[in-house]
C-alpha cells in the first residue's frame, strides 16, 4: 500500500465514521484529486519530497509523504477493518455490525446491563464566564492522552470570533446521562457504567470497534454529540470525570478531582454530585458569582 | 532533536510556480521557535542579502509558531511570529518581524505544521486552503475586495459544507467544533499600503512591517488552517505542575460576564485582555485600536471603538494611524492631549497646500466617525490623499517636504525607522533597542518589573533583588539606574558614568534584547503577560518574591523534553539578535544611521504616552528613589554616542561601524554570518 492510499483509507474510514452517524453533510472524498508526478527537491533543506499534481479546476493538491506516526496507527486500523466484528462474549466472527449486535442480543442476553445506575457525579458549566480559551480541551488531552489537543478533547468550547456575545461561545461538555443512550447503544458493552467508581459512564477502550461502529455517538442526543472518536486511537472516547488519566499525577474520578474543572482559568466548569435535571440544558448550566475578591485586579493590559 | 512539541515540518509554498514542498524542522529547533527559526530560515532561503525592497517578488513572508503553541502553556500558546522584508521600514524595508494572537498557530500545528513560508508572486488573486496535510491554492477571484471579516465568513461558508454551526463540522474530513483560523487581507492590503495588517477573526492582527501590503503584492488574499493532531507533549506532569503553579501564584482574577458582554481570550491564555459585546462594536479590540478619540467622538466610546473597527476591517496598521491622525488634525490621546497638527496650522485642508481629498471640507465633520471612514477608506483605496498615506505617514511627509522640520519639531513623532513613538522614553532601553534593530519594539512588560514592585518595595531592595535574576548580567544594579542629564543638564556626569548613557545601562538593553528575542518573539509568551513573573516583585511575596525564576524556561522544557538552561536559552536570544544584525548590515546599516530623530533630543512638546511610569533612579547622593517624574525625559546627543560606544563593545561589535565582528559571530556559531559580512565588505573590526 503505498502511503497515499493509506492516507486516502485513513481519510475515508474516518469519512464512513460521519457518515454512519448520519453527519456528513456533502463534499467530495479528500485525495480523490491527488495525482502521482513526483518530483525531487535537490534543495539542502527540502528533506521530505512531495507529490504534486494540478486538478480540475485550476487548484494545486499536494500531500506531503512524511505522516509516519500518523500511517502507523492506520495500518492497524486497515487489518482491523477487514475482521474486527467478533463476539466479545464468545469469540465468534460476524460479518457486519448489525449481524454483531444481533448476535449478541439473542445469544447473550443477560451479559449487558439492563439497569444503568445514575453517576454520582456531573459537570456543569457557565458558558457566559467562559473566555473562551480552551485550556480545558488542552487539559483534557494531556491528562487521558498525554498530548495538547483539540481532536483529543472530551469536552468541546464551540466559538465563533466573529459572533456577537452571548452567541460566539458555548462549552459543550458531557452530561453523564441518567439515562444513557450512548450505553444503551453500545452492541458489546464497550460503553459501560462503571458501578465500582461512582457509576461513571466510560469507554473501554480495549473493546470498542472504533470508526466501524460509532453507534454512541449516533445515540447521543445533543448536538454536538459527546462522544467522539479519537482519531489517533481508532476508539470512542467520551467524559470519564477523570477516572483514566494516566499522563495526570492528581486522583481523578467521580471521587477526584476533574482536569478541566482544574484548568479553567474562570471557574467555568464545576464538578457536582448532584443530580441535574435532566429536561434540557437549565440544569447542566449554572451562572458562576464572582466574590469581590476574585474580580479583575488589572491583571489584564499594560 | 526535541521529542515534543514541534511537529517536524514547515511547509513551503511558492506562488509563482504554485509549488508546494516541505521544510524539515529538526534542523532549525536550535533557534527556539518564531522569530529565531524565521530569522534562520530567512538567511537561508534568501541568498542576496542584500534585497531591501519588501514588495520585490523575491521577499519571502514567513509565519512561525513556536514550540509551545498549541499547548496549555498560558500566555503563550497563541502567537504567530511573521516575518519578511517590511515595507514600511525606511529608509530601506529592514528585515522586521510583527506577530498576532487568536488561534492561527495552534491550528497549524494541529494540522502538522511549525510554520508556512510564502515565496514568489501569484498571477492572479489565490488562498491557501490547509487541512492538515492537503494544501491546495485556490481561487480568491470572489473573495478580492471583500473586507476581512466577510473573507473569513466566506471561506467559513466554503470549507465547512456550509453546516450548521453547532455540530461537528465536517471540514475535509477532519471532524470539529472549531472553525478553521485563517489570516487575511482587507482592501488596504490588497492596494498595497505599507501599513496594511494582516488580521485574523476580529481584531488579532500583525500590523507593524505592513506585511499585509506583502500579501497583497503576492495576491494572497488569506491563509486558512485546520487539523486534528496533536502538541507531543514531552513531560505532561511538569507541565501541569508549572502552569498550575502559576495560576497559584498569579492568582488569576476571574473576570465576570454582564449583560453587555464578556472578556475574551486568545487561545490557552487566562488573561482575558479583549472583550466580545452584544452590540458587537469593537469586538476583540485591544490597546491601541480602542484608544481613538476627539472632540467628538469621546474615548471608550461604541464610535471610538467602531473607528478601530474600521481598521480591522479594511485591514490597516492601527498604530500606525494613530500618529497618522494625530499629524494630520487634533486625534487625542486617552490623557486629552493634543499634538499641533497639520489641520490646525492651515497646512492641510481643502484648498490648502497639503489638499485633503476626499475627505470632507467641511471643517466641523472632522474627527467624526464618518471623517475617519472616509478617511480610512481613502487609504484602503488609495483614494486622494489617501494615496499618499497609504504608504505610511513618514513616507507621505517626506513626499510632502515635511519630513526634516516635522521630525525636527516633533509634529510628526516617527522616531526610528519610519516607525512611530511608543513607551520610546523615559523608558530608556525602549528608544536604545527600537533604534539598534528594525522597528518599534513594542516590549512592554519590562517597565513593569519597576512599575507595580515600586509601589511597595523600596527601590534599593528592587534593583538589588532584579539584578540577581538578570542571568547573564548579574549582580549590577545600576544597569536599572533611570538617571539622566535633567532638563538643565546638571546631571550629565551621573547619566555618563551610572545612568541611561553608562555602560551599566548597556547591559540592562543587551539582556532586554536576548530575553524578548528568546521568550517573547520565539517561544510566543505574549508581550501583555506578566511574564517573566520573577521580575515583578510584590511586598506581599516576601523571601519568595514573585514565582520561579524559570518557569518560562521549565514549561518549554517539559514541551520538548530538552532540558536547556535560562542561561542557554538567553544565549539562543542573543545568537538571534546577532544573525538579525548581520541581516541588518547587509542591508545597509551602519553606526551612523542609528541616531534617532531629531524631537527625541528635546524637551517634548507633550509627554504622548507615558501610563505614569515609575522608574528607579539613583541621586547624585547616592540614594535610590522610586522617580515618577521622568516624564520630561529626552536624549542627549553626546550621551547617546557615548552609549553607542558602550552598547557595542558590550555586543562585541566594531564600536566605529557597529559591524559585528567575526569573533564575536563565531562564538556564537554564526560563521555562515561572518563570512557573508566579509564578502560584503562589511565585517565589523575587533576592537
Amino acid at each position: 500500500m503505498t502511503e497515499d492510499n493509506k492516507k486516502r483509507s485513513k481519510e475515508l474510514s474516518r469519512r464512513e465514521f460521519l457518515k454512519d452517524a448520519g453527519l456528513l453533510v456533502g463534499g467530495t472524498a479528500i485525495g480523490s484529486t491527488v495525482l502521482l508526478a513526483a518530483c525531487g527537491e535537490a534543495e539542502t533543506i527540502t528533506e521530505t519530497a512531495t507529490v504534486t499534481s494540478t486538478a480540475p479546476g485550476g487548484t494545486t493538491t499536494v500531500t506531503s509523504t512524511s505522516t509516519v506516526t500518523d500511517t502507523k496507527t492506520l495500518t492497524d486500523t486497515t487489518t482491523a477493518i477487514a475482521n474486527n466484528f467478533v463476539c466479545p462474549f464468545c469469540g465468534q466472527e460476524l460479518d457486519t455490525l448489525s449481524d454483531l449486535k444481533e448476535h449478541v442480543e439473542s445469544e447473550h442476553e443477560g451479559e449487558l446491563p439492563k439497569v444503568f445506575p445514575a453517576s454520582t457525579g456531573y459537570i456543569v458549566v457557565d458558558s457566559t464566564s467562559c473566555i473562551g480559551c480552551q485550556t480545558c480541551m488542552l487539559a483534557c488531552s494531556m491528562v487521558h492522552e498525554g498530548a495538547n489537543s483539540l481532536a483529543l478533547s472530551r469536552i468541546q468550547v464551540i466559538k465563533n470570533t466573529l459572533e456577537r456575545f452571548p452567541n460566539d461561545i458555548e462549552i459543550a461538555q458531557c452530561r453523564q446521562c441518567v439515562n444513557p443512550l450512548c450505553v444503551q447503544a453500545c452492541p458489546i458493552g464497550a460503553c459501560h457504567v462503571d458501578t465500582e467508581n461512582g457509576n461513571v459512564r466510560v469507554i473501554d477502550e480495549e473493546k470498542c470497534l472504533g470508526d466501524i461502529c460509532g453507534l454512541c455517538s449516533k445515540a447521543c442526543p445533543f448536538m454536538p454529540y459527546r462522544v467522539k472518536l479519537n482519531p489517533t486511537k481508532n476508539v470512542s472516547m467520551k467524559c470519564d470525570l477523570c477516572l483514566n488519566t494516566p499522563y495526570w499525577g492528581e486522583e481523578g474520578g467521580p471521587s477526584g478531582k476533574q482536569a478541566c474543572v482544574e484548568a479553567c482559568p474562570q471557574m467555568a466548569i464545576k464538578f457536582t454530585e448532584e443530580t441535574p435535571s435532566q429536561q434540557g440544558t437549565a440544569g447542566y448550566n449554572y451562572k458562576f458569582e464572582v466574590a469581590a475578591e476574585q474580580q479583575d485586579s488589572g491583571e489584564g493590559g499594560h | 532533536m526535541a521529542n515534543g512539541g514541534y511537529t517536524g515540518k514547515i511547509l513551503r509554498v511558492d506562488l509563482t510556480t504554485q509549488e508546494i514542498s516541505t521544510i524539515d524542522t529538526s534542523k532549525y529547533e536550535q533557534w527556539g521557535g518564531g522569530n529565531g527559526i524565521g530569522a534562520a530560515l530567512f538567511w537561508d532561503l534568501i541568498p542576496d542579502r542584500t534585497l531591501v525592497d519588501g514588495f520585490d517578488p523575491r521577499n519571502i513572508v514567513i509565519m512561525m509558531t513556536s514550540p509551545l503553541s498549541g499547548t496549555m502553556v498560558p500566555y503563550c500558546s497563541a502567537r504567530t511570529e511573521v516575518m519578511g522584508l517590511a515595507p514600511q521600514g525606511y529608509p530601506v524595508n529592514w528585515f522586521t518581524r510583527s506577530n498576532f494572537g487568536g488561534r492561527f498557530s495552534p491550528q497549524l500545528k494541529y494540522a502538522g505544521w511549525d510554520g508556512i513560508v510564502v515565496e514568489g508572486e501569484s498571477a492572479e488573486p489565490v488562498w491557501l486552503k490547509i487541512e492538515n496535510d492537503n494544501v491546495t491554492i485556490e481561487s480568491a477571484a470572489d473573495l478580492w475586495g471583500l473586507d476581512t471579516w466577510e473573507t473569513q465568513e466566506t471561506i467559513w461558508r466554503k470549507t465547512t459544507d456550509y453546516t450548521r454551526y453547532g455540530e461537528w463540522l465536517d471540514v475535509g474530513g477532519v471532524p470539529s467544533t472549531n472553525l478553521p483560523a485563517i489570516v487575511v487581507i482587507g482592501p488596504a492590503g490588497e492596494n498595497l499600503s505599507s501599513i496594511a495588517s494582516l488580521i485574523h477573526e476580529k481584531g488579532s492582527s500583525a500590523g507593524q512591517g505592513g506585511f499585509g501590503g506583502v500579501f497583497g503584492k503576492k495576491k494572497l488574499k488569506a491563509i486558512s488552517v485546520i487539523g486534528d493532531g496533536s502538541v507531543k507533549i514531552a513531560d505532561p506532569e511538569t507541565l501541569w505542575n508549572v502552569r498550575q503553579h502559576i495560576r497559584t501564584e498569579v492568582n488569576w482574577p476571574v473576570k465576570a460576564s454582564t449583560p453587555a458582554g464578556r472578556s475574551s481570550s486568545c487561545f490557552a491564555c487566562p488573561n482575558a485582555c479583549r472583550f466580545v459585546k452584544a452590540d458587537n462594536v469593537g469586538n476583540d479590540a485591544m490597546c491601541i485600536e480602542s484608544l481613538y478619540a476627539t472632540d467628538k467622538v469621546s474615548y471608550g466610546s461604541n464610535d471610538a471603538l467602531k473607528i478601530g473597527d474600521l481598521m480591522q476591517k479594511y485591514g490597516v496598521n492601527a498604530a500606525d494611524l494613530f500618529w497618522t491622525f494625530m499629524y494630520i488634525h487634533a486625534q487625542m490621546y486617552s490623557g486629552g492631549e493634543y499634538l499641533n497638527s497639520l489641520y490646525d496650522q492651515g497646512i492641510l485642508g481643502s484648498g490648502k497646500e497639503i489638499e485633503c481629498y476626499p475627505l470632507p471640507g467641511e471643517v466641523e465633520k472632522w474627527g467624526s466617525l464618518e471623517w475617519y471612514d472616509s478617511l480610512v477608506r481613502a487609504i484602503s483605496y488609495r483614494q486622494g490623499i489617501g494615496d499618499d498615506l497609504a504608504d505610511g505617514v513618514f513616507r507621505a511627509a517626506e513626499k510632502w517636504g515635511r519630513l526634516e522640520e516635522d521630525l525636527a519639531n516633533g509634529n510628526l513623532r516617527y522616531p526610528q525607522w519610519g516607525y512611530s513613538f511608543h513607551h520610546t522614553l523615559p523608558t530608556a532601553e525602549w528608544i536604545y533597542g527600537s533604534v539598534f534593530g528594525d522597528r518599534d519594539i513594542n516590549e512592554h512588560t519590562y517597565f513593569g518589573m519597576f512599575n507595580e514592585p515600586l509601589a511597595s518595595i523600596d527601590a534599593e531592595t528592587l534593583v538589588e533583588m532584579t539584578s540577581q535574576k538578570t542571568v547573564p548580567f548579574t549582580g549590577d544594579p545600576l544597569m536599572f539606574n533611570y538617571q539622566w542629564q535633567g532638563a538643565d543638564g546638571s546631571n550629565m556626569d551621573l547619566a555618563l558614568e551610572e545612568g541611561i548613557y553608562s555602560s551599566h545601562f548597556a547591559k540592562f538593553v543587551a539582556y532586554h534584547r536576548r530575553h524578548t528575542r528568546f521568550f517573547r518573539q520565539s517561544l510566543g509568551y505574549c508581550d501583555f503577560s506578566r511574564l517573566p513573573r520573577y521580575l515583578i516583585a510584590t511586598a506581599s511575596a516576601g523571601d519568595n518574591w514573585g514565582f520561579s525564576d524559570n518557569a518560562e524556561v521549565e514549561m518549554f522544557n517539559a514541551v520538548t523534553g530538552n532540558d536547556w538552561t535560562t542561561e542557554d536559552c538567553m544565549k539562543v536570544g542573543q545568537r538571534i539578535w546577532n544573525l538579525e544584525r548581520a541581516l541588518w548590515v547587509l542591508e545597509g546599516r551602519h553606526r551612523d544611521a542609528e541616531v534617532p530623530s531629531e524631537f527625541m533630543f528635546k524637551p517634548p512638546l507633550s509627554t504622548g504616552i507615558n501610563c505614569n511610569k515609575i522608574l528607579p533612579v539613583k541621586n547624585r547622593d547616592g540614594a535610590w528613589i522610586a522617580d515618577a517624574n521622568l516624564d520630561g525625559m529626552f536624549l542627549d546627543k553626546d550621551g547617546f554616542e557615548a552609549f553607542k560606544d558602550h552598547y557595542y563593545a558590550l555586543e562585541g561589535w566594531d564600536i566605529a561601524t557597529g559591524w559585528p565582528t567575526r569573533a564575536n559571530l563565531e562564538e556564537l556559531g554564526l560563521k555562515d554570518a561572518a563570512d557573508a559580512l566579509e564578502a560584503a565588505d562589511r565585517l565589523g573590526n575587533p576592537s
